[in-house]
């Protein structure tokens, strides 16, 4: 657990938002794709991490500006086109681990693509390479994946700490940048005493944590991958 | 993990429109940002022809200048996605 947020014992207490994900029976109800669609935009900042991170891995180099960009646009467009929103999600748990399957995929397949292409090229990439992106060793760039995740959900719950309370969001934007100690002089920059600011920070903390848990149980259907999923980012929890 | 980068206005902001159809959404552009100094940059179809992605930047004066133009490109019903 990280030095913003509460306790983990206490988080689970915390009620939150429903999935966004339809339950299975409504699976033809187009629900399905505007669901995909809303968690798609809202975590494409951690898919083109995601993307960029197995790109430079493979690639050995840092992609081109805007490719990651690109492939993740691309497989947008690919689900739509193949239908993917209303075949997959069914069975969806956890949205970000069916996106990690889905792009190392899709990435695979540019790359192969890209590849095929300079093929002549002096320095091309051989087919070890490509090997890394699908191979069954773990995958090296999942960590940028779950980085990226809690950082989407950080700037969510920000984002709405901001339109709510501006003190609170001061607080908080204090806590993170300094890693949970707090500037000194926080008090005076917000106007109060140094025992408001002590009761200020437990309520912004206990706002800011009910948003950021609310925002990532919204990308899993049950309690359980809720678990799962903050289990696998508790180590990049603020 | 720290709070995100003030932005300097007026700045070129770059958006991705996925739509059925590269004349719609080219319409669609005109008509939203009118005299709004913008470039299009890319237009990419997807694999089977279905969709079109257009990639272009708008010089926005302010973060409601460029809420507006997202949001009125989200609100147009050839506009699939607006990333």
């Amino acid at each position: 657990m990280g030095a913003v947020l509460e306790t983990n014992q206490r988080l689970r207490s915390i009620v939150t938002r429903r999935s966004l994900l339809p339950p299975p029976a409504d699976r033809e109800h187009p629900r399905w794709e505007e669901s995909w669609e809303h968690l798609f935009r809202l975590y494409r900042p951690a898919m083109e991490r995601y993307v960029q991170s197995i790109l430079a891995r493979t690639l050995g180099r840092t992609p081109e500006e805007g490719e990651a960009a690109d492939v993740v646009q691309a497989y947008f467009m690919e689900s739509l086109e193949k239908g993917w929103l209303s075949r997959d999600i069914g069975e969806l748990r956890c949205f970000r681990a069916y996106l990690q399957t889905q792009l190392r995929r899709f990435v695979y397949k540019h790359l192969e693509k890209k590849f095929a292409k300079k093929r002549s090229a002096p320095g091309a990439t051989s087919h070890d390479a490509l090997e890394g992106v699908m191979g069954d060793a773990p995958d090296p760039a999942a960590a940028d994946l779950d980085e990226g995740w809690v950082q989407v959900a950080v700037d969510l719950a920000l984002d709405e700490l901001r339109r709510g309370n501006a003190d609170y969001h001061a607080i908080i934007a204090d806590l993170l940048r300094t890693h949970g100690e707090g500037s000194d002089d926080i008090a005076e920059q917000l106007g109060k005493s140094p025992q408001q600011v002590v009761h200020l920070r437990h309520r912004a903390r206990k706002r800011f944590a009910t948003l950021f848990h609310e925002h990532l149980r919204e990308s899993v259907r049950d309690d359980e991958a809720f678990d799962e999923l903050c289990v696998r980012l508790e180590a990049y929890l603020p | 993990m720290s709070e995100r980068p003030e932005i300097d206005y007026p700045t070129d902001w770059g958006y991705r429109v996925v739509g059925t159809s590269e004349e719609a959404l080219r319409a669609l552009v005109a008509e939203v940002l009118g005299d709004d100094e913008h470039v299009i940059l890319a237009v990419q179809p997807s694999s089977k022809g279905a969709y079109v992605s257009l990639r272009m930047t708008v010089t926005v004066r302010d973060e409601a200048h460029r809420d507006r133009v997202y949001q009125q490109l989200v609100a147009a019903e050839v506009v699939k996605l607006v990333l």
